[in-house]
Formats: structure tokens, sequence, C-alpha cells
């Protein structure tokens, strides 16, 4: 209970000061600055929501504010809807546009979104002004229901300046809630592996298109809520107000801080409050070389932001980890722990798989079989093939011809998320850690496919959640301290040596817990005692009956740890057999002498 | 009326690839777009106009001198804004809000400087000539003529100089280019170069027709940017046929169907590029970063 | 995260001193430190030194900055007269000036500061019409008198009853505009005007006022504001046989309006509102400032000068002895001293209610305003009533041809 209050002690104050704001007996217009305030904090946290977590970048924010303000304001002057009404509807609008604008550039990097942010704001604007029939045009659009006009009614009341700062913040609040529980929990620990690397969130079994939709949904929705508070705020528009707004909304995320909880507020503060200091001092016609400077400088000084100075990193953990104990370290019982019986079909089965880049042919033709159980090598001198066999099997590529099945079920061509989800979890050669998080966030991302609930839903108080996270936590602790990682928990992941940071990687794989393994070159880099500690690892997973699949160059632990040995030559297979009848097959010691140096 | 809206529209496309052009050179060596583009322009015709007014120099030479600041103020750009905010995050976009934030600094300077009076700029030539049906100014002709020859010489540059092809290896991949001894900061440093004398002289060529003030920059740097992703980023040959193809809409659509929805048509072309194939026309696909 | 409580605390303060300190921008600053919430009731009887405040909303910067350098400097000109000779009510008059460049939101974001923060008795400006539009409801719901010293808009001296007019209004210069097809004959009239707030309402008067005279527009037009090129709206102009344009916008585009029509080869006149005589029009379109015509205040053009003006003349050059571009370069005031002495007129005529009304009572000025009788001004003789509140008569305006070389009476 007192851990509750002292961390939410300074919201509830902060909470408590916003509240009490209009009864200070001061000067009005505190009201009206408050007002600004609150619509800024609510477009600062739909920024962070999209820059600060999922990676994407929108230009064209204000876009989506005016179409909230006009969707609002079109349907109270129009059609003379309520506010109650016209709010929420603006906001369905903005959902709605942002929804069928995004779908088309989910799959692709996020430069393009951004590219297209900018274009929709431009084109936006000129519509605004081009089509006075529906916006009024240049000459604006008159009468919005507002408090400075004096004709705000809420349910038949009419709300003054004080009455309407209440509305502005009673949403913004919910906006703050809404995005930090959205973010504080698997969803968001997603969203920040997809900015780290969408390929490596991807083969953590998260569905990367549907997030960023989803994020570039909420977040235009948000501008749009935004928007229509402002409209009613003014009582007029025009596509002037929205000029130079989506580069301050950005502008406010990031000078704010991103991912900060206050981030959003300091941001909103900055650009409410540095006009007025100009005005007092009497710079007022100079607001927009400081406003110039701002943006200029404040992202060289602060790379972080302003919050990144009064806050602790952010954490995307629900729970505290010390409220929930790594037990069954040694039996590893939490996560992997299979029995085979004899007449299970492979787990994985490759038939005749070939695939071409070009005109090159990288694969010709390839068999594999994994059975339950048993550890599979793949070996084979430097381009034989090895990982781009491993990107056929993990769903990164989809080969020319031939088929994949798992666990007996046809996935040729499906994507990585889904096949992660079914149960096979790989690694990299090339480490794919996402950087800023800690060791444990990491390693919870790896657990994302054992949430089951829809991605909303991370917004509710529901006890099955918790019991999710707990459960997620407790695993990624168990698996730590099995590898030995346990001291590391919190440290940033991307702060440690690479050999760890492989550990690491293993350990994220792990706590996925998944049918098949698939590790690609997993002891590279890794010195001595490392490597014991990965031979132990991986030796008490082969006794939990985990299949694993591993590509590596350590050719002694390879067939140290293998059951069978599959061997790939310039794209073909050559050799399947025991480590042992590999050792002694004249083809395989032709290959590694050939190419010796490959495998020094 | 035909011919005299093509003329138009070639020209006019012409400015804008050149700034497309700009936009496209720090794009290959930076990843990243200068949102301050169409201030350096505007910096470019004032500061000819101030050597000139104030300092007494004759044109050639206040011209000269004015796009030698020009590329200097590129420098800065990179050191102030672009590199820092790289060092800390190559990934990150703060370059975004910084190269903006540098663009609205130039522009309220010169706001200082120049007041936000309207400069008239001398033309090339005087004089108007009789094409066919269509009067066409000489200065109109002058201005196309000289796109086409600094476009031919920007091929020659990237594509037959040694300095060119190293833009070209950073470009393609800046480790490797620099595993093969090219200096990358100087490639950098070149980009920004070429970046400001782009806009510079696009700038030139367009003042004695739109008159020059501080806000003369902002419209042609969402041309330019339009031309050079329609194109396709990272293609010269998309940023001119963007241009063109940008130019020329606007004239058709203004004189045929309604001079209201002449700035439209290029973000409406730009949106449904966007749309249906994200990389432009001639540009390759940036794959995830993986 | 006691840092994040310090932090806030730290920023409430900082919004409590934004709020509560108040200064203009380059006003005297003896302050009033309990305007509190009650509002605008400050008692005019009491012996209260206080600053009277007026607020004043012009484009500093932006594309209108000219005009509101001018304005401030009118303004800074009526506060120090105002000042020097006693006030008003025995108290200072204070004009705190804010800058909208020429942006509706800021604009409207000025006058609420304006009335909210700094209580002004009233509010002056905003210079552009289309921002104009957009505050005027701001006031009206608060009830402070709004004097309209640059907007043009037709609507502005009659529908609302707390707003006064101190520049031409559209439908008069209009009126003159279209006539002008009359009194040359060249009634093949072609409309070219900004698609903007201050070219629409424009163009709609002049339909009117062509309506009116039974002219029926060979050909209509509209143009962006800053586009580059107008050659394929003069083209569209030319084909339908336009014999004169009649235009509404600003200079900047009249000059690249005028250039494209020498390139066509076609020379017509071109008639259009006062924004024509500002000093771009003339730098930009060079040699082809020409066979153009516009309206404007008599009072600097025509000689001799009223006692009045000829008194703001004098007062100018005292004050602002190196300014050549409101006075001229020369020794005889210049027409265009006529567009500050709009807002000289607004801020004398105010001072004159307040003293009238015997208080800063925002209702009480209001009616002391509205029954305004033949105060003299230096571009008119003011009278307002419940019906009409414009400064200026038709007759203060006049047509004037414009020369590369300056502006002159046309005959």
């Amino acid at each position: 209970m007192a851990k509750a209050v002292r961390r939410y002690l300074p919201f509830l104050l902060v909470a408590l000061a916003l509240m009490l704001l209009p009864w200070l007996g001061l000067n009005p217009f505190y009201t009206h600055l408050g007002i600004n305030l609150g619509i800024y904090v609510i477009l600062a946290i739909s920024m962070d929501l999209l820059v600060g977590f999922s990676g994407q970048t929108s230009l064209g924010h204000a876009a989506f504010y005016a179409l909230g303000a006009y969707a609002s304001g079109l349907l109270a002057v129009r059609l003379g809807f309520p506010v109650w009404l016209s709010i929420p509807c603006a906001a369905v609008i903005g959902a709605v546009i942002t929804g069928l604008l995004g779908m088309p550039l989910m799959r692709v990097s996020g430069f393009y979104l951004a590219m297209l942010t900018i274009a929709f704001d431009l084109l936006t604007m000129t519509l605004i002004d081009q089509w006075p029939a529906l916006t009024g045009g240049v000459n604006g659009l008159y009468n919005i229901p507002s408090p400075t006009m004096g004709n705000f009614l809420m349910f038949g009341a009419r709300l003054s300046h004080r009455g309407y700062y209440y509305v502005v913040w009673i949403l913004a609040a919910l906006a703050f809630i809404f995005q930090r529980r959205f973010v504080n929990s698997w969803v968001g620990r997603a969203l920040v592996a997809i900015e780290g690397s969408p390929l490596a969130a991807s083969a953590m079994g998260i569905n990367v298109a549907r997030y960023r939709w989803m994020t570039f949904v909420l977040s235009g929705t948000l501008a749009a809520i935004a928007g229509s508070l402002f409209g009613h705020n003014v009582g007029y528009l025009n596509s002037e107000a929205f000029h130079g707004v989506s580069n301050m909304v950005l502008a406010m995320a990031l000078v704010g801080g991103l991912r900060y909880p206050a981030g959003p507020f300091i941001g909103a503060l900055i650009f409410v409050l540095v006009p007025q200091w100009l005005n007092q001092w009497g710079l007022g016609d100079k607001q927009g070389l400081v406003y110039g400077l701002i943006l200029l400088l404040s992202l060289v000084v602060l790379p972080k932001g302003l919050a990144s100075f009064i806050s602790k990193r952010p954490q995307l953990l629900r729970l505290d980890p010390a409220d929930v104990p790594a037990d069954g370290v040694e039996n590893l019982e939490r996560v992997v722990s299979y029995q085979h019986g004899e007449d299970e079909p492979p787990v994985l089965k490759l038939e005749k798989v070939s695939i071409h880049f070009g005109g090159n042919v990288a694969l010709q033709d390839v068999d594999l079989e994994v059975r339950p159980g048993e550890t599979h090598a793949l070996i084979g001198p430097n381009g034989a093939g090895k990982t781009t066999l491993i990107n056929i099997i993990s769903g990164i590529y989809t080969p020319t011809s031939g088929e994949t099945y798992f666990n007996g079920e046809r996935t040729t061509g499906l994507p990585p998320h889904v096949l992660t989800q079914r149960g096979m979890v790989r690694t990299f050669q090339n480490l794919q850690i996402f950087p800023g998080l800690t060791v444990l966030e990491n390693v919870m991302i790896g657990a994302h496919p054992t949430f089951r609930h829809a991605a909303l839903t991370s917004v509710l108080p529901l006890k099955a959640l918790n019991e999710e996270e707990r459960e997620a936590m407790a695993a990624a602790r168990e698996v730590l301290a099995f590898l030995g990682l346990s001291e590391y928990e919190n440290t940033i992941a991307t702060e440690l040596p690479y050999g760890t940071q492989k550990m690491v990687e293993l350990a994220r794989a792990i706590v996925a817990k998944p049918k098949l393994l698939l590790l690609d070159e997993p002891a590279a880099g890794l010195h001595k005692e490392e490597l014991d500690r990965f031979e132990e690892g991986i030796r008490k997973l082969q006794q939990r009956g985990l299949t694993i699949l591993i590509i590596e160059h350590h050719l002694d632990l390879v067939l140290r740890l293998a059951d069978r040995v599959t061997v790939l030559n310039y794209g073909k297979r050559i050799f399947l057999g025991s480590p042992d009848e590999a050792r002694a097959d004249e083809q395989v010691k032709e290959v590694y002498i050939g190419g010796a140096a490959a495998t020094a | 009326m035909l011919l005299l809206f093509l003329i138009l529209g070639i020209t006019w496309g012409g400015i804008y690839a050149l700034v497309g052009l700009g936009f496209n050179t720090t794009f290959w060596t930076l990843r990243i777009l200068n949102f301050a583009q169409g201030e350096y322009l505007m910096a470019a015709v004032l500061l000819s106009i101030g050597f000139n007014r104030w300092v007494n120099l004759p044109w050639p030479i206040a011209i000269v001198l004015a796009l030698a600041v020009t590329a200097a103020l590129g420098l800065v750009l990179e050191r102030v804004a672009i590199r820092p905010v790289l060092q800390h995050d190559p990934r990150s976009h703060s370059w975004v809000v910084t190269t903006l934030g540098a663009g609205i600094v130039l522009q309220n300077l010169a706001v200082l400087l120049f007041g936000t009076s309207e400069y008239p700029f001398p033309k090339l030539m005087e004089g108007v000539v009789q094409l066919l049906d269509a009067r066409v100014e000489k200065q109109l002709l002058a201005v196309f003529a000289i796109t086409v020859v600094l476009v031919v010489l920007f091929d020659i540059f990237v594509n037959r100089t040694l300095m060119g092809k190293a833009i070209k290896a950073v470009a393609f991949d800046r480790m490797a280019a620099e595993a093969q001894g090219i200096n990358s900061r100087g490639i950098v440093m070149l980009s920004m170069i070429l970046m400001a004398l782009l806009a510079g002289i696009a700038g030139l060529l367009i003042a004695p027709m739109v008159s020059a003030h501080p806000y003369m920059g902002t419209l042609m740097t969402v041309k330019g940017f339009s031309a050079a992703v329609l194109g396709g980023l990272g293609s010269p040959v998309g940023a001119i046929v963007g241009g063109l193809v940008v130019g020329i809409a606007e004239q058709l659509v203004g004189g045929y169907i309604n001079p209201g929805l002449k700035d439209a048509i290029g973000l409406i072309f730009l949106f449904v590029i966007l749309i249906a194939r994200p990389q432009g026309l001639f540009g390759k696909k940036v794959a995830e970063r993986v | 995260m006691k840092r994040f409580v310090a932090l806030f605390l730290v920023l409430s303060m900082a919004l409590l001193a934004a709020c509560t300190s108040q200064s203009g921008s380059g006003g005297t600053s003896s302050q009033n430190p309990s305007t509190g919430s009650q509002t605008a009731s400050q008692s005019g009887g009491s012996e209260s030194k206080d600053p009277i405040k007026i607020g004043l909303v012009a484009a500093l910067t932006g594309p209108s900055a000219e005009l509101g350098k001018g304005i401030q400097m009118a303004a800074r000109l009526a506060e120090k007269e105002l000042n020097a000779s006693g006030g008003v009510l025995g108290r200072p008059i204070q004009i705190i000036i804010r800058d909208d460049q020429s942006n509706t939101q800021l604009g409207l974001n000025a006058v609420n500061e304006l009335i909210q923060k700094e209580n002004v008795v009233a509010i002056i400006g905003p210079t552009n019409s289309g921002v104009v539009k957009a505050t005027l409801g701001v006031t009206a719901a608060a009830g402070v008198p709004h004097l309209i010293n640059n907007g043009q808009d037709t609507e502005f001296g009659y529908d609302y009853p707390h707003a006064f007019q101190f520049a031409m209004p559209n439908r008069t210069q209009a009126r003159m505009i279209a006539q002008f097809t009359q009194e040359t004959g060249l009634n093949k009239a072609g409309l070219l005007t900004a698609n903007d707030g201050y070219g629409q309402p424009g163009r709609a008067d002049v339909l009117a006022e062509l309506e009116a005279l039974g002219v029926q527009p060979v050909a209509m037009e509209e143009f962006k504001p800053t586009d580059a090129d107008m050659t394929s709206q003069l083209l569209r102009l030319k084909d339908a046989g336009a014999n004169v344009i009649l235009f509404w916008g600003m200079g900047n585009d009249a000059a690249t309006i005028r250039k494209n029509m020498a390139t066509l080869g076609w020379d017509v006149p071109l008639v259009g509102p006062n924004p024509l005589v500002m000093n771009n029009f003339r730098d930009l379109a060079g040699p082809e400032a020409r066979n153009t015509f516009s309206t404007y205040e008599a009072t600097f053009i025509r000689r001799p000068l009223t006692p009045k003006a000829e008194a703001y003349a004098k007062a100018w050059k005292a004050e602002y002895p190196d300014d050549t571009l409101f006075y001229g370069p020369g020794e005889e005031p210049y027409f265009y001293l006529a567009m500050g002495a709009q807002t000289y007129d607004a801020i004398t005529v105010l001072a004159d209610a307040i003293e009238r009304a015997g208080t800063t009572d925002r209702a009480a000025v209001l009616e002391a305003l509205t029954n305004t009788q033949g105060f003299e001004g230096v571009n008119s003789v003011i009278s307002f009533s419940k019906e009409k509140r414009v400064a200026l008569p038709d007759e203060a305006n006049i047509l004037v041809e414009i020369k590369p070389d300056g502006v002159y009476e046309m005959k």
C-alpha cells in the first residue's frame, strides 16, 4: 500500500494542483492557458505513443488535429450535434481516416509513413481552403459552440472557461492513463521492440504490421480528440490554425522527452509558456526566432528531452520484479518441459526447398527433418546457405519452391510472427538485442506469445492481465537465473559484453516456451567460460526435452551437442547422419578441408 | 496556349527538380532530408540583394559571394543541427525537428535583416520572344537553359568524376566506403555544399519572377520535396522527372481546370504515389532496417 | 519522483509568474496587482492613477508587417500625445501591443490574452480583415468595444453593434471600382481576385456593385496569394474579351499580374482597392507599375491639408524624423500617412469616449463611442450611430492612378 502511494503520489499531487488551478482566484487568463496546456498534453501524448514507442514518425499530425477540429465543429454547426456527441464522433472519424491512411504502409519502412503524413497534411490544408462549401474555406468556420463565444452547452448547461477547463483536463487525464497503461504492458514492450528492430520483433511473435497500425490509429485518434477540443475552445477555425502544428507536436514530444510519463506535460508546458514569457518581456516579435532556436538546439543539447533530467528511465514493466520471485530455477519447470512419445510427427520438415535470389540459386532441393526432442546441427562452410535456410524455416524468406511443415502442419510462406506464436523461436547470427531496454525487459519481450489478450485490453484493470504479466516475469527471472544472468536483470542489455548479450538472446528465446529452438551461431564470439556455460545450458534444455536446430561454427561443440547432423554445401545437402558418421565422412572432410579457413 | 503552358510547366518543373536534387544529395550521404532547403534558396537570393544594395557590389560578384555564404551555411547546418543528433542516435528522427528549426531561424534572421518587404530582382535578360502562338519571356528561356546545363553538370559530376563516385559509394554503404579509404566526413560536407548550391541557384533563377522576401522558400521546399519523393528519393532521374511532372501538371490544371487547384495537383500525385508505390517512380525500396 | 514534483512546482510558479505579473511590450509599467478575476469595472471615479489599458493587435511581423509597423508608430504617437496632455480621466493611457503575424489563431490568442489577462478597455485591430472577422465573436462575447483600424469588410461597420470601422469599407471602394467601368466606357470587366479572406468578400462587393450598374463581368478568375505566375488566369480573361481588370488583393500579387501582362503583350487598366498604393506594388512591378488605379483616402493627397491633418503630419515628422516610408521621402507629407491616421483616429476617438463616459466600464465606453458625433479626426469628421459605425464617409475616398514614381489623384 505504501509503495502504491509512493508510486502514484506525484501524479496525485499534479492532478490536485491542476484541479485547483481555476479556483486560486487568479487571473482568468490562467484558465485559458490551462485549457491550451491540456490540449497540447493530449497532442504530445499522441505523438509520444507513435514516435516514442512504435518508432514511427508522423510529420503531419496537424492533419489529424484539423480533422478532429473540423469534424466536431461541422457536426455541431451544420447538423446541430450536441458537443458530448460531436467530440466522440470526431474521435471516430479520426480513427477511420488514420486507419485507412495507415493500412497500405505498415509493411514498409516507417520512413514512407513519415513522407505520407507530410503529403496528407498539405493536402488536408489545401482541401480546407478549396472546399468552402463544406469547410467555409479561407473565410473559416464560425459559430462553433465555444466557451470563448459563450455558447458552449453541455447537457443543457452553459459552460464557462472554467467548466471547459475540466472537460479538457478530464480527457487529458484519460489520455494519460490510457497511454501509460497501454505501454506499461506487453504491448508497450512489443512496440519498443518494433522500434528497436522490426525483424527481431517479428521473430518474437509480434505482428509488426498490426501493432504499428494500431498505434498509428490510436495516435491519430488522440490527435483528433485534441483537435475537437481546440475547435470548441476557439470557436473559429481556418487552415491557418494548423500551420506549423505538425512540427510543434513532434517538437513537444521530443523536447519533453520520449517515453517518460512527465515528457508530454513538460513539452506542452514549454510550448504554452514560452510565447507568454516572450510577450511579457516585450519580445513578442521574436517569437518565431525563439521557436526556431528551441527546435534547433534543444535536441542537440538534450537529446533525451527535458524529462530525462528529473525522471528515471521509464520502465516498461507493470509489476515490480522484487514482488515476483524466481523460483524453480534449477528445473526450469515453468518454461520448458516436454515429454515426447515415439509416434510423434517430426517437429520440422522441409521438402525439396529451393530459393533463388535473382539468378542465383542459394538453396536447391534441400530436405530436412527435425525429430521431437532431438538436437539437430546444421553445418557447412561459409556461403553454404545455412542462414538462408534458417530464414526460410523461420518465415523471413518464402522459398521459391518446396514446402515447409511445422508440427505436421504446412507452414510454407507464413510470416515469422505466426510461426513464433506456434512455437518456433529463433536467435540471430547478428545480435538483435533491443537497444535501450534492460535485460529483464528484453527477455520479457521474448514472452510475447504467452500473452493471449487483445492488445487494447491492456488498458483495462483486469486481474487476468496482472496474472499473465506475473507469470511472464517469473518465467523470465527463472530463465535468467538458470543461465546465470540474474545479476544483470536491471542493466541496459546493449551495455553488456558481447558474449553476455548472446546469452540474453538465448534467454529471450527460451522464455517464449519454444517447441523448436532455432539457434543461428549462438556461440560465436563467446570466450571459454561463456562457452562452457552455454554448453551446460543447452544440455539442461535437452534433458527437458526441448527440440533444437543449431547452426554453429564451433564444430567440436556442435558435434558434442547434436544428435544428428545435416551438412550443406553450395546450397545442397551433402550429408545427413550422426556426429560420428559426419566426422568420418569423406565428402564432409573434403568440404571442411577445402573451406578450413572458414571454420578455424 | 498549350505550348505556353508546356513551356511554363517545364521551366518551373526544372526549378522544382533542382530543389529536389538538393533533397537527394543529403539523403544519399546522411539518410536525412533537409527541411530547411527552401530557406537556403531564400538565403542565396536575399544575401545577393544585400551585397548588392548595402555593400554596393556588382551583381555577378554579389551573387557568387552570396552562394559562397549559402554553401558555408550548409556546412554550419550539418555541424549544428544534424551531426550532433545523428551521433547521439543514428536512427532517431530528431533531424526532422532540428532542420526545421534551422529553417525557421534562418527565416527569422532574414526578417530581422531584410524586413518583410519584397525586393525586386534583376532579370538575366529583358524582352519577349514569339514562339508559334506563345509569347515567352526571354528570362524564362534562360532559366530553362541554365537548369538543363545544371542538371547535365550534376549528372557528369555524380557519374563521371571521382568525387561523385565517392558520393555514390557513401550512399550505397558508408562503412564499406570508409573501409576503401573514402573520407566520408568530407563527402558529407560536399553533399551539404551541393544541397546549398542547388537550392541557392534555384532561388536566384526564380527570384526575378516571384520577387524576393524571407518567406519565398517555404513553398519551394514543398515543391522540391514533392519532386524528389514522387520521382523516388535517391534517384536523380527521379527528381528531374518528378519535378517536370509536377510543373507541367500544375500549369495544365491551372490553365484548363482551376487555378486554385494548382498547388493541390502535385500533392495529389505525391499522395497517390506514396500509397501505391512508396519508393517513388524511380526509387529503390528502403528495406526494413535489419 | 521527488524531482518530478519539484519540477512541476517550479513550472507552476513559472506559469503563475507568466499570468500575474503584467506588462505590455514596452509600455510604462506601474502595475495594478489586483486585476483579479473580476471583470471590466475599473472604476473611473476613483483616485487611481493606474493606466487605462487599451489592447492593440497588429501584424508586426509576417506578410503585412509594413502596415503593422505604421500602425504601431501611429499608436505610440497617439499614446504619447494623450499622456502629454494629461491622459484620460486623469490617468495615463497604456497601449499594449501584440503581434499576430497576420495569423488568425495568433490574433485570437492575442485578443483573448488582452481581454482576460490585461483586462483592456477596448481592442483595436487586428490588421488583416480575416483575422478581424475571427476575433469579433470574442470581443462581442466579452462586451469589449472593438475598433477596427484597418479591416475593410463592409459588414464590420454595420453588423456588429460593438465594432467601429476606421478603414474605408470594401463596399465603398467596390462602388468606385465598378463606376470606373462606366466613367471610362471600359465595361467588359474581367474579375481577378485573391481566394483569401481579403479577396473573397471584396469580390462579392464588386459583383454587387457591378450588378447595381447593370454590368455583367465577362469573366471571373481567382488566384492564390503569392502565386508566382498568373498567366493562365490572364489568358482566360483575355480570351473572354476583357478590356479592364477589376482586381481585389494585395500589391505583390498585382505586381505579378502587371508583369505577366507585359509578357503577354496585353495592356488594359487594372483597378483595385487601396493596398495597391503600398510601396511593394511599385517596387516589384518597376516600370510595369502603370495603367493601374486604386482608391485611397484623400487626406494627404489633396491640398490644402485640413488643420488636423497638417498637425498630424507635423507631429509625425517630429516623432519619427527618419521615416520615409509613411511620411514620404520629401518635405511634403505623403498619401501613405493616412493609413496610420486610421489607428490614430481610433485611439483618439476612444479616449474621447472614455472621457465622456467618465468611466472605463466597457459598456459605458461602448455607449459613449456609439454616440460619437462630429469628432474631428485626421482622416475625417467622425460620427457614429446605432445603424452605422463607419468613420470614413464615402467622400473621404478618391480614385488614384499609380505610376512608377508615385500616386496621383485621377482626373
